[in-house]
């Protein structure tokens, strides 16, 4: 199937390339060149006249012109050249950096701006700065690059793209791929993506009832005028698990369970005798090796892109193909990933005033995995007792069924043959096609027109066998994936359609030292999301759904939100921006927008936003000054209303029915009833509507500032930031009785208040033929709440206890501790209660309140807790020595903490598997003393005698999960020239790339970003370690241009 | 010009494309879809059939959700009224749970059918009209019953509160009703459901009958009250708790008449479909039958199916050894219990006899001999050890006699004794238990008898001293398990909840009869009281295979009626409610051990002898002693409720 794609897109390479044909009289050719060597993308244009090129990679340049005319030469930052043409002789043309113009445009909602007269918090990164990291996952690639956006990687599953980002800490921010908005960021193919832009404060704005937590913008490539450039990229890539722990053997583990059960003042035993543990010891039997059983030592991985682009004049293109592939952990490599992207964007040049884009992409994934999820898995094999045995035949055909009778036999699990198959395909279409038109009779005037249809199609199978495990009898055991069915398959479709149109009138002028920009829009969205699944029971273990039979066959439909839905959006958007000699800077921007999910209920609703700036920098004062070293000066605020809708989704403003009714089971409150023996559905009240519900306001405010001197060797940026939310979504129930019979619907009635600040800093320099670059960004973000509908506490205490009102969130509460008892009299004399069957080592916790006792009283906020950390930092670092380029990113972050559970806090937990970590304990020199007996010698350890578990909510639990590390490293080595023009080949470049190499954390033994979920409000559940761990990876890659 | 025009087409074919804000939601029906239609009204039918609070197989006293919990049933109700004991029932527990929230919830799903139907009125006919409205009525009285008998009056809700729209929150919050008030709009509904419902409705929804029979119960539980309640408390001059006793003659009357309105039918009779006079084996084998098969008798059943709705009974109360996995034993039948029933050797005090004359142990062949000629429905109600179910004989065991039998056994434990066996003989005594299943079961620790072939220790369904699952009681449950069922783990089961059924009906006439007559009302048309409660226990006692009463005389005392109910409808989850309106609940359970009747096995004899005793204490110190608490008659309102609602008063007591 990939061949026939590849032809195809061949195919269209060669037709569109087949457009940049064209002859003239006179060819002129030469190279353009700054101190530093040949400078790309110059535009060389003949003066009066319209024909114009670009310089190439060398500098190289080639455009047909009348004889004896004039050839400009422009370039961002650089001051304009021109150049009589004399001869047809190769031409050297040099050109000069102009201080007073770094003028980099950035992409911003509905437009572009010149970085230098931006009035809003815009974070801007290039694609050549993205995949300095590889990664699967674009998100992983922006971590620690851009100040205030904070991702956190909580797994390395293939296909999963397992996440946490946000901006500031504002909660799931809006993807803008291309103009639209689009929900496939983490699939995009990195070597695609010109720029990202962050809007971080007002400037989000402009997107309206979706713009509350900040907007992220990406932009693909584009062709650029001048030859064809073929080129390809590539790596191959070695995962390894990050900071993973490791399990004890069977002596370990019956020494422990031996100190467990010793651990008893009133009956302490030994249930293994010192032969059962020789027999281990001595190697007459074999404890497993529960991790090596599952996991392989590294896991391959591999990245391919091959682009195309270029373009004549008229017409220019930029076509890729890419294809990724991640293989798993699993020694069976049951879990896998698959994903090929497409993408070809056209521009063209109808007219002298009217260009016509055409963007088009395609995805297809794929992701496989067993019927069990990869934490049924990894979660069997933390849990295995080392006795247990992987096979119980030598022919290793019979799984063994563990001792534990709960427990399934991981490798079973992760058997496809065995157990069965769940495949995961997804499919998407997206397009765009604007067209611009310039007004030839007043310049600066044009119209513009985008139209865009995307299509996303999900389907999967699921298909499950039963399967049996042998005990150590040889009895066999029947175990299954799906509960009710011994063999079943189920598909499952997901169609989504969106579309989005917009028309635009803009107009944009310099008038000597004033300079107006304004621009109105109209924008339509339509979305539609339908779904059916099916299944069925199979006769024949056949994956197939026609293979099945009749009897428990089921058809239905999800009605959940995000599954079937038909919204509707319109949108009035303008903006006008004003500037006097690029000193005074001003913006306004509108949206005045209404949904469907609203429609006829609240209305239309308005994001306004203003932002202004000085650029102090330009004034005369500070020009004429000594401080004329710095470049750039400039002050800058805004001020804006954002809206989000999301939380709305269930159409609370309606009363209606679901059917059939939801939230019980065919075992507790099934969703129909039984009459004359047929199953009728039944249809449950929605409950009280709300009329006047709305989306909740968010008023974010930015200071900013940024600075640049000595000619870009040192700058950087300031932001401080403040938003408010109110009318977040909440409902009275505590107020309303129980007699009215329905719940209180949502209302708009809480409020919050996020602050935080950000900082980068950059410096560059060159030395002889070294060049280098380095950038740090931090960033810091609290939430505080301000209004929480609540009940009135009972009493004072438990009022502080629980009233968040006016304090900030993500508060974790617990026990302090206060050391380990190290001497018999710290138990004999304690001042506080200590239980009769503690023994040295145990944890003493501090008696806060001083009553004498360990109790709920003595909880106090200790850390804070939340799944992104509150302080996020990166470094990055860049170099180049000939031909030789260095890449360094560090990322860390603070202020985030971690506890565990299960096997992760506990050894033996439920009798299952202990961590080598907790070798390290408090125990008797001689195993066989009493740990009760005052006589006994100890040796001391992190953690108490085997037995004693910590509060989970204390000290003792609660790690910090502070970290830095080396996120990426990459070194690369381009092959001289001069050997590759031998070979026709314009570029090669060789590196070596490291992913998450070097951490360095006081979190024990798990990776500091691994998925860790203590927060208490969300169930406080989740977090056993059982996700699928983060990857280290090794990567040797290649970057050919052809 | 061509570009002109081009763009021009552009422009206005998108704009064309401006779609409209007004779309309905896809995953949202309304008003019109639902009472406009047959459909839709059957699907609303079903959300309140399906909320109805029945204390079926789903019922669990003890968590959230009390009367549709799809988690295991450790805990069943039967195992609080001394009909059986359950491992995990260790004392007279209240209601954990409180059924407040989702009574009102299903309260006003019915007051929003009964508002929004005549709006709708047009799309079905008189008669349909007439019908779902009155089962709505049916089902709010169902509704306000379950709330009446667990709190006494609570506020009454007979329209929808139509908050925020035309109520206000302070408007919201009401105060209880007096008592008697809520059993009065009980019996008003179902007068209006027996008034309008028809004969014959679809299976598993209300008819005439099951109205007049639902009414004969509610009435006679609300002159129970007015009769014996006598806690009083008033808030607001209604009396909130109790019933002023002078009405209970209106409500037995009620009770009688409504349980009369059966007589006009001979749709629901007694089922003897597989009865045989003088048969004790067919006689059984219908008693289970009733429960099992879809027959005459039932007048008001739940059903189940597979695989939309399912319950999980078998897996609860399966013997273990016919447990496919899962939970096993939750109700093993008491001897207090099962000395209820005729036909077993019985001491003055009515305790079952197991010693001889020279206080030995009765020696038996099988544990059943001592049952022969026990009523052939204590056989269609319980398993006995070593009895047939599910082509497995359902071996319980305590133990094996290993001592002399020569000059008899004698008591293994003093009279009365409280203490376990353990206690008293070790490894080296000629008793041989078990203390756990692993041990039971490894061949190294059978014990060999005279022929040389080997035992185990306890039976294959216990009972074991350390018990985590097996029988505790020497008997198990045979009502309502379905010996077809053999994969039981967990919810697989599909038969059906009978909730009234004609015998329920007969009883409460009886009952209902015989309060008349002790408060000496003049019977209606001309019956006689006695004489109608004697003809409706001999019914009942026939079809059972017990004696039958000699004469009306015979009908002397109000328990020689509440026994015959006890037995006939006991582990329907009727007694528990039974107890409690006799408020002899607290008599019943005071510092109360259950007795239990364990086999055992001499390797010497070759026989088995019967332990009756006081149930052993588990490991970890549960001794089961119950102490019901008399506050439980009224149960306490929910603490949440009392907050957010200052008006409605708590319960005496909580």
């Amino acid at each position: 199937m990939y061949r026939i794609t590849v032809l195809t897109w061949a195919l269209f390479l060669i037709v569109t390339a087949s457009f940049g044909q064209g002859q003239n009289p006179v060819v002129i050719s030469g190279v353009v060149q700054d101190k530093l060597g040949p400078l790309k993308g110059v535009t060389v244009s003949e003066k009066n006249a319209k024909n114009t090129t670009t310089s190439d990679d060398k500098g190289r340049f080639t455009i047909t012109v009348a004889p004896g005319s004039t050839l400009t030469f422009q370039y961002i930052g650089y001051k304009p050249v021109e150049h009589v043409v004399t001869t047809t002789d190769d031409i050297r043309i040099s050109m000069e950096n102009d201080n007073q113009m770094v003028e980099e445009i950035v992409v911003v909602g509905y437009g572009q701006q010149a970085q230098k007269t931006m009035t809003g918090a815009v974070s801007a990164i290039k694609g050549e700065e993205i995949v300095t990291t590889k990664n699967e996952s674009l998100p992983n690639m922006l971590t620690g690059k851009i100040p205030g956006l904070r991702v956190v990687q909580n797994s390395a599953e293939p296909g999963q793209f397992n996440n946490s980002m946000d901006i500031r800490g504002l909660g799931s921010p809006l993807i803008i791929i291309d103009g639209v908005p689009r929900n496939n960021m983490a699939r995009l193919n990195p070597e695609d993506i010109e720029s990202i832009s962050v809007l971080k404060d007002a400037s989000a704005a402009i997107y309206g009832v979706n713009s509350a937590n900040g907007v992220i913008l990406i932009t693909t490539k584009k062709g650029a005028q001048g030859e064809i450039d073929l080129s390809y990229s590539g790596s191959m890539l070695w995962q390894r698990p990050s900071n993973f722990p490791k399990l004890v053997d069977a002596v370990d583990w019956m020494t422990l369970y031996n100190e467990r059960s010793s651990h008893n003042v009133d009956n302490p035993t030994r249930p293994y005798t010192d032969e059962q543990i020789e027999q281990y010891r001595s190697g007459e039997l074999k404890s497993t090796d529960w991790v090596s059983a599952i996991f392989r030592n590294s896991a391959p991985q591999q990245m391919h892109t091959l682009n195309a682009s270029g373009g004549s004049d008229r017409i220019s293109f930029y076509s890729s193909l890419g294809l990724q592939k991640q293989e798993s952990f699993l020694r069976t490599n049951a879990i896998n990933y698959e994903i090929f992207n497409l993408r070809s964007n056209i521009s063209a040049k109808i007219t002298d005033n009217l260009v016509f884009d055409m963007n088009l992409a395609g995805t297809l994934d794929d992701r496989q995995s067993t019927p069990y999820s990869s934490s049924d898995i990894i979660r069997g094999m933390w849990l295995m007792q080392p006795m247990d045995r992987v096979f119980y035949d030598d022919e290793q055909t019979k799984y063994w069924q563990p001792s534990n009778g709960g427990l399934q036999n991981p490798a079973a699990m992760m058997d496809s043959d065995l157990v069965g198959k769940n495949e995961y395909r997804s499919k998407w279409f997206q397009s765009n096609f604007s067209l611009r038109y310039d007004a030839p009779f007043l310049d600066g005037l044009y119209v513009k027109g985008l139209y865009s249809y995307d299509y996303t199609l999900n389907e999967n199978k699921e298909f499950s066998k039963a399967y049996q495990l042998y005990d150590s009898g040889g009895n066999p055991r029947t175990w299954n994936a799906q509960s009710d069915a011994p063999n079943r398959v189920a598909r499952y479709f997901y169609g989504k359609d969106a579309n989005l149109w917009n028309v635009q009138i803009g107009y944009e002028k310099q008038f000597e030292d004033h300079f107006i920009s304004s621009m109105a829009l109209f924008e339509n969205t339509h979305r539609e999301g339908d779904n059916f699944y099916g299944s069925r029971q199979l006769a024949l273990p056949l994956d197939q759904i026609f293979a099945g039979i009749t009897d428990k066959m089921q058809i239905n439909q999800s009605v959940s939100s995000g599954s079937l839905y038909d919204y509707a959006y319109h949108a009035y958007v303008g903006r006008l921006a004003y500037n006097y000699k690029s000193k005074y800077l001003s913006e306004f921007t509108y949206r005045y927008e209404s949904s469907s999910r609203f429609s006829g209920q609240s209305g239309w609703a308005g994001t306004p936003a203003v932002m202004a700036g000085w650029v102090i920098s330009e004034e005369d004062f500070m020009k004429n000054s000594s401080l004329n070293f710095i470049n750039l000066f400039k002050v800058r605020a805004s001020y804006g209303r954002m809206l989000d809708d999301a939380a709305t989704n269930d159409y609370n403003f309606l009363t209606g029915y679901y059917y059939p009714a939801t939230g019980g089971s065919s075992v507790s409150l099934p969703s129909g009833y039984v009459f004359d023996g047929n199953f009728i559905n039944s249809s449950s009240d929605k409950g009280i509507a709300n009329r006047a519900i709305t989306w909740y306001k968010s008023d974010m405010f930015n200071l900013g500032l940024d600075f640049d001197a000595w000619t870009g060797k040192f700058g950087g940026t300031l932001e401080l930031f403040q938003r408010k939310r109110h009318g977040l979504l909440a409902t009275r129930s505590q107020s309303l009785p129980g007699i009215v019979g329905a719940a209180q619907p949502q209302e708009n009635l809480n409020s919050d208040l996020t602050r935080g600040i950000e900082l980068e800093l950059y410096h560059a320099d060159k030395w002889k033929d070294l060049s280098y670059r380095i950038a740090g960004n931090i960033s810091y973000t609290r939430v505080k709440t301000l209004h929480f509908e609540r009940a009135r506490a009972g009493n004072s205490y438990l009022n502080w206890r629980q009233n968040n009102n006016q304090r900030y969130n993500n508060i974790w509460w617990g026990y302090a501790g206060d050391g380990i008892i190290t001497d018999w009299d710290d138990l004999y004399y304690n001042t506080t209660y200590i239980s009769r069957g503690s023994t040295l080592g145990d944890y003493q916790y501090l008696d806060w309140n001083g009553d004498g006792q360990i109790s709920d009283l003595d909880v106090h906020p200790l850390a804070v807790n939340g799944m992104v950390p509150l302080i996020n930092y990166g470094i990055t670092l860049s170099a180049s020595w000939k031909g030789i380029d260095l890449n360094m990113l560090w990322q860390g972050a603070g202020k985030r903490y971690f506890a565990a559970r299960e096997f992760l806090y506990q050894p033996l937990w439920s009798d299952t598997n202990a961590l080598t970590e907790f070798l390290n304990r408090w125990r008797p020199t001689n195993p066989e003393a009493s740990p009760y007996d005052p006589a006994t010698e100890w040796i001391e350890g992190d953690y108490a005698f085997t037995g004693t578990n910590p509060n989970y909510n204390s000290e003792f639990n609660i790690q910090n999960a502070a970290y830095i590390r080396l996120k990426s490293i990459e070194l690369g080595y381009s092959l001289p020239s001069d050997w590759l023009t031998k070979v026709n080949l314009k570029k090669v470049r060789l590196y070596v790339n490291a992913y998450n190499l070097l951490t360095f954390t006081k979190l024990r033994y798990m990776d500091p970003e691994f998925y860790s979920n203590p927060d208490v409000s969300r169930g406080g559940l989740g977090d056993y370690g059982y996700s699928y761990p983060l990857n280290k990876t090794i990567s040797v890659g290649l970057n050919v241009n052809f | 010009m061509k570009v002109h025009q081009f763009i021009y087409a552009f422009f206005l074919l998108i704009v064309a494309g401006c779609t409209k804000l007004d779309i309905p939601p896809k995953n949202i029906i309304s008003d019109p879809e639902i009472f406009g239609t047959s459909e839709g009204v059957l699907s609303y039918m079903a959300r309140m059939y399906s909320t109805l609070p029945m204390e079926d197989f789903r019922y669990n006293y003890e968590t959230n959700g009390l009367f549709n919990n799809g988690g295991t049933k450790y805990k069943q109700q039967s195992a609080l009224t001394g009909e059986a004991l359950g491992r995990d029932t260790q004392g007279a527990d209240a209601e954990n749970a409180s059924y407040w929230d989702a009574a009102y919830a299903a309260i006003r799903t019915a007051n929003m059918l009964l508002e929004t139907l005549p709006q709708y009125q047009e799309f079905h006919s008189e008669d349909e009209v007439k019908t779902y409205s009155a089962e709505a009525r049916f089902i709010r009285g169902f509704i306000y019953y379950s709330l009446v008998k667990r709190y006494g009056g609570v506020p009454k809700v007979d329209m929808v509160i139509d908050y925020p729209a035309s109520v206000s929150l302070e408007e919201t919050l009401l105060p209880r009703a007096a008592e008697e008030e809520i059993w009065d709009f009980i019996g008003e509904d179902l007068d209006f459901a027996m008034n309008n419902l028809p004969e014959n409705n679809q299976k598993g929804r209300a008819t005439k009958y099951a109205a007049a029979a639902f009414k004969s119960r509610v009435m006679l539980h609300a002159g129970s009250i007015a009769k014996y309640n006598t806690i009083e408390e008033i808030d607001r001059g209604n009396r909130i708790c109790g019933i002023p006793s002078q009405r209970a003659t209106d409500y037995f009357k009620a009770a009688y008449d409504a349980s009369r309105i059966l007589d006009e039918t001979t749709k629901h009779r007694l089922y003897k479909d597989e009865w045989v006079a003088d048969d004790a084996e067919a006689q059984a084998q219908n008693f289970t039958h009733i429960f099992l098969k879809d027959t005459y008798e039932n007048i008001f059943v739940r059903y189940y199916k597979d695989p939309e709705s399912l319950h999980n009974f078998d897996d609860s109360a399966q013997p273990m050894q016919t447990s496919s996995g899962g939970n096993n034993s939750e109700l093993c039948p008491t001897l207090d219990f099962i000395e209820m029933f005729d036909g077993i050797e019985k001491d003055a005090d009515g305790h079952f006899v197991f010693l001889d004359a020279n206080d030995k142990y009765k020696l038996y062949a099988s544990p059943l001999d001592a049952f022969v000629n026990a009523e052939p429905r204590l056989k269609g109600t319980v398993i006995l050890p070593m009895s047939e179910f599910m082509g497995q004989t359902i071996d319980i065991r305590r133990g094996i006699w290993t001592g002399s039998s020569q000059n008899g056994i004698s008591p293994l434990m003093p009279a009365g004794s409280v203490v376990n066996y353990t206690n008293v003989y070790n490894e080296s005594s000629p008793l041989k238990l078990s203390s756990n299943f692993a041990f039971n079961n490894d061949p190294g620790n059978q014990i060999t008898l005279k022929d040389g072939s080997r035992k185990k220790r306890s039976g294959e369904s216990g009972v074991v001293s350390g018990w985590d699952f097996g029988n505790i009681s020497g008997f198990y449950l045979r009502k309502y398990l379905n010996p077809e069922q053999t994969d039981n783990n967990g919810n697989k089961s599909t038969q059906s909840w009978i909730e009234i059924r004609y015998a329920e009906v007969l009883l409460n006439r009886a009952e209902a009869a015989y309060e008349l007559l002790t408060a000496g009302a003049a019977s209606s048309g001309g019956g006689d009281y006695r004489q109608d409660a004697f003809d409706c226990i001999n019914q009942i006692r026939e079809r059972a295979g017990a004696t039958l009463l000699v004469s009306p005389s015979a009908i002397n005392s109000i328990d020689t009626i509440r026994t015959e109910r006890r037995k006939e409808l006991a582990f329907e989850h009727k007694t528990y409610w039974d107890l409690k309106r006799w408020r002899i609940m607290e008599a019943e359970q005071s510092n109360k051990r259950y007795r239990v009747l364990y086999p055992f096995y001499s390797t010497d004899a070759d026989k088995y002898f019967l332990d009756a005793r006081y149930m052993e204490s588990k490991g970890g110190g549960a001794n089961y002693i119950f102490n019901f608490d008399s506050r439980n008659y009224y149960q306490m309102i929910p603490p949440a409720e009392i907050t957010k609602n200052p008006n409605c008063r708590q319960n005496p007591g909580y």
